[in-house]
Parts: C-alpha cells; structure tokens; sequence
C-alpha cells in the first residue's frame, strides 16, 4: 500500500459514461489482477472522500509505473474525476485489497469462464491477461442494459484483442448490442449444454447477477468467484464502512468482512446474499 | 525548536494531536502510511467487553463536506485487544488513549477491569456518546445524572486517568460536562458525531441500514467548535476538541476556542497523512509568531468587550 500523488497521462471519453484515465506514477507498483487503487484528484475538496478504482492495466516502466482505469460516470466523485486533464495531480493510495485468486489454475485444469456486467468488466482485464499469459482458455459473458447509441462497451475492443471474438458473448438487455436478454442466460445454456465444466467463474458486476452466478456456480458445481462492490470510507480497513455478511461453511454463522481488506474478491459460496441489501453489488 | 507538548490529567503529549477514535482503527493499521511515533496520541475504536459485529451494511454515506456513519462499534473485544495489538502499539512513542464501550455500566467496568491489568494503556476515553447503539452510549450521554453516575463508577476503578467522550445530541451538552466533571472526570471530549440521516429519493429509502447514523467530517466543524467554546467555559478541567478537523487552520481554532488538545478523525480516510500535516502546520504557525511553546494559544480567544463575561452556553443577543 503506497499513498502518493500521480500525474494524469489522459483521461479521455470511452463509449458512453465511460472514461479512461492513464495515470503515471514514479514508483513501481505490482498490483494482482481484481485489486484497487483509492483516487481522488489532488484540488479536490467536495466531495471529500475518495473513490475506489480497480485497476485495469498497468505497465512498470524504468521509472515508475502507468495505471489504467476504466470508469463510469455516477456520481459527484466520478464527476469530478472527469474533469482531470493531463498534468493534473490524482491522490492515490494503493494497491488495495485482495484480488483473485487463479494462481491454481494451468491449462490442464481447463477453460475458464470470466462474467461481468456493466462497469463490471474492467476489473477482469488483467485477469484475463494473467490467464492469456499462463496458457489459460477464457471465455467471457459480458452484459449491458442498453448499448444505445450502438457502439461496444468501454473495454471490450482490448478484450477480443486479447481472447478472439470467438472467445466473447455479449448482452444486452434491450438488444442493442449482441444478444438480447441478460448475460447468465447465455452462461446457464453453455453450462447445461457445455462437454466440460470450466474450472472456475470470475465475475463482477451487479448483485443480481452476482447472485444468478452464485446459482449456477452451487448448480454446476463450478467454483466462483466474484468481485464485490461497496461504499468506501477509506479502503484500508480502518472505518469499517464496506462491509458484506458473509457465512463461515462449517459453523454456518455470519459476521462481517470488509470488502477493502478481506475482498473485493469473495468466493461465491462464502457471501450470505439474503442477508445482503438488494442494492448492493 | 516549538514545544508543542500540552499536559492532561499529568500525562505529557509530545503535541496536541490525537486521532480520533473509530477513525484510526487500532493504530497499526496506519503504521505502513506514517510515523506513529510522531502523533500525540492514537484514540483506539471503541472496545467493549466481548467482541462486536457491528451493524448490517449499508453504514456509510456520503455527505457535503462529511459523511454518515452507522458502524455500531464493531470491534474485537477488549482481552483480544490486549493480547494481539498492544504489544505492537507499545512500539511506538505515542501515548495510547483506550477508548472504552458498554452496553450497560457493569459493561463498561469489565472493559476497564481488562486494561487496568495490561500496560502500554495512558488513559480511558469513556465513549457515552455512540448514537449507533440501540442502548448504552447515547443514554448515558444525553442526561447529566447517567453520564456523572457511570463517570463515578469507572473512576473509582480505573488506574489511570478517565476522559469522557460528550454527546452533541445531549439537550445541554454543557450540563453533562460540568456533570462528569464533578463526578470526577479528568477531561472531556467534544464531541462525538451528530445524528443525522440520508434518503435515496428513487427507491424512497433511507440510505443506511439503521436509517440514522453519526455526521462527522468538516460539515459539523462550526457545530463542534461552538461546544468546544462553551464546554471549555463551563469546566475547569482540560477539553480535547473533536469534530471535522482536517487542517492546522481547524485545529488551530479549537485550540484558540479553548481545546487543550484536539483528535482528527474522518479526514484520516481521505487523507492518512492529515494528523502529520497538522502537527507541521502547528509547528509552522507558531515559529510564524516566535512562540516557543503551543500553550499561550490555548483559550486565548478574544471575544467582543460585551460578551467576555457571558456564560458560554448563552446566546449573544445579536439582530437577524
């Protein structure tokens, strides 16, 4: 975890609500696939508490390191962070957090399916890369509600560079882009209709897909595991503001874990979803 | 060379800034981010007898200028606390202020049984103040004869000095100070968060699970200020000024207002490095001035020559 002040490179518009912001840092920074940096630009005084960003790309350079992230444009944070034009300073304190976990996986043990709704699939790119890398199989379910104008999903060109169209299922739940309908209908067909289960799930994205996955994952007895999102105080673990219920498997009993130090990645069996809020994803 | 060492119930501060409780974690939490050897003091989250699971999320929200807080003082226990974190804050040359939790006074004495016994503790903060508890804290807060009957009670047990953590959301918040104070309470601080709620107006919800929740960060500054001034008009005792410090400007006016010392508490989660700033920015202000020594600033404000003699709890009889 380094606290530190970062340049901004670029932050420019990606499809729509999505921006993309280069940030350059002097440090070197190795940060693990699913894991999250708190940013906030430096001049910044409402609102006041940072926001969390999961890292997208990140390239050590001999003098530092580049960080991408691909974000969405929801609120008074995310406003704010738009209008950083390069040169500007981002306050940023990472990298934070548990990511997933694929250090298991080889290509023996078989395909590997990535889910992620909306702003969901950025937290999956350098997932999918370290997988790429290792010789891994991955395929990925991506959905959207809407895609209108038509135009891809921020991201998703450098996902088919990476895996091949042939490797890419897209939603939406209007049909604008791809297939219509949500993104676990495709996943539940290629799981029921599938020679080979996948070794595993990574998802992230809406709790309502997050919980569909959790389903299928108890169903098909495939292991997953899904990134969490939550409010953030300060993404340490210190406030205690981010946390989930989550069921211990051989107790059964329930406490609570934050998601900045003990997540954002859970198992899927772990996280006690009817105890969480509907609106949390 | 500024001495910005204050002195509280005989314990020596190096400075006057302390971090707040529930902000700062345990303390070690902030060990990799800076020196805790240069803080005054760290205020550890409020422990109680057994370990705490808090309450059900959503607890926070953000608000202009701060946010709202519903954790219910989730927390390890206090004999955990004991064993596994400090010995590791023993480390370091800061003193350590235990703040201290129960649901009901017996509570509150078992906690304070526990660190009696255990080093490396320089004094209880009793927490009568959390408005994120359905019994215990607010209760005693809020009325002067629970707060000064329990203050009674843990004096006469504690082996080390007792600070009491006042309620802003009392009726008088000056009549509980003066109430501890004469049950033997060797300083207060002021103050705890500020009850407060959020409502999303799509799904017509409140935004926290409780529905209500503590409002902390630079929005309740002016509110905390006003108490620390009339507080520290109404006891004799030392005040440590709590409530949206981010800035040596901040503290510096609770400082001025009467606070002998101050604790940072939400800007730690925007800026872990704000306590530090503070105390560069105390050091700065003094050499400024050619004060060798913080403590002339302490109380020294100058009030108007037709208020100077009112009670601080008054209201100036001003047009508006």
């Amino acid at each position: 975890m380094i606290e530190t002040r970062a340049t901004v490179v670029s932050n420019d518009p990606e499809g729509q609500n999505y921006w993309r912001l280069r940030l350059s840092l002097k440090i070197p920074l190795r940060p693990q696939p699913g894991q999250f940096a708190m940013l906030r630009p430096s001049d910044q005084i409402e609102p006041i508490l940072r926001r969390a960003f999961v890292f997208y790309r990140v390239k050590e350079r001999d003098t530092g390191t580049d960080c991408e992230f691909i974000y969405k444009i929801v609120g008074r944070g995310t406003q704010q962070l738009r209008r950083a034009r390069p040169g500007d300073t981002i306050d940023f304190l990472g990298p934070l957090g548990r990511g997933f976990h694929f250090e298991t996986l080889t290509p023996s043990t078989g395909e590997v399916y990535l889910v992620s709704g909306g702003v969901g699939l950025p937290a999956l790119y350098m997932l999918a890369e370290e997988l790429s890398l290792r010789g891994i199989h991955v395929k990925l379910f991506h959905g959207e509600a809407t895609a209108r104008p038509e135009m891809e999903p921020a991201g998703l060109s450098d996902f088919t560079l990476l895996l091949g169209r042939e490797a890419i299922v897209c939603t939406t739940e209007d049909g604008s882009f791809g297939r219509r309908g949500l993104v676990t209908e495709p996943l539940e067909e290629e799981l029921r209709q599938g020679a080979t289960c996948p070794a595993r799930i990574f998802a992230c994205g809406p709790s309502a897909m997050l919980r569909e996955i959790t389903r299928l994952s108890r169903e098909f007895r495939v292991p997953a595991e899904i990134s969490v999102e939550a409010a953030m105080g300060c993404g340490f673990g210190v406030c205690l503001g981010c946390v989930v219920p989550v069921r211990d498997c051989t107790t059964h009993r329930v406490t609570f874990k934050r998601v900045c130090i003990e997540g954002p990645v859970f198992s899927a069996d772990e996280l006690a979803w009817e105890d969480l809020p509907a609106s949390a994803s | 060379m500024v001495d910005l060492s204050v002195t509280i119930a005989g314990i020596r501060f190096k400075n006057p800034v302390l971090t707040a409780s529930g902000t700062f974690g345990y303390g070690v939490e902030f060990a990799p981010l800076l020196d805790l050897n240069a803080l005054g003091g760290i205020c550890t989250k409020g422990l109680s007898y057994r370990p705490l699971e808090g309450n059900p999320p959503p607890r926070i929200v953000e608000t202009h200028g701060g946010m709202i807080n519903s954790i219910g003082l989730q927390n390890i226990g206090v004999e955990a606390f004991v064993r596994d974190v400090l010995p590791q804050l023993r480390q370091y040359d800061t003193r350590i202020i235990a703040n201290v939790f129960g649901f009901n006074r017996d509570e509150y004495l078992d906690v304070i049984r526990v660190l009696n016994d255990a080093d490396g503790v320089d004094a209880y903060e009793l927490n009568i103040s959390c408005p994120n508890v359905s019994s215990g804290g607010m209760e005693f807060g809020n009325d002067p004869g629970e707060a000064a009957r329990l203050t009674e009670a843990c004096k006469r047990l504690a082996h080390r000095p007792v600070f009491v953590k006042l309620s802003p959301n009392a009726p008088d918040i000056g009549d509980v100070a003066v109430a501890v104070e004469k049950a033997g309470a060797d300083a207060v601080s002021v103050t705890n968060t500020i009850l407060g709620m959020s409502v999303d107006i799509y799904t017509r919800r409140p935004r926290l699970a409780t529905v209500m929740g503590g409002v902390s960060g630079p929005a309740i500054k002016p509110i905390a200020l006003r108490m620390v001034f009339q507080v520290a008009r109404r006891v004799a005792i030392p005040v440590i000024g709590i409530g949206g410090i981010a800035t040596a400007e901040d503290a510096l006016e609770f400082l001025i207002a009467g606070a002998t010392a101050i604790q940072v508490g939400t800007a730690n989660y925007y800026d872990p490095l704000a306590s530090i700033k503070i105390i560069d920015g105390l050091n700065r202000y003094c050499k400024q001035r050619s004060l060798d020594s913080i403590l002339p600033l302490i109380g020294s404000i100058e009030l108007p020559t037709n208020l100077r003699n009112a009670e601080g709890c008054q209201q100036p009889d001003v047009a508006s």
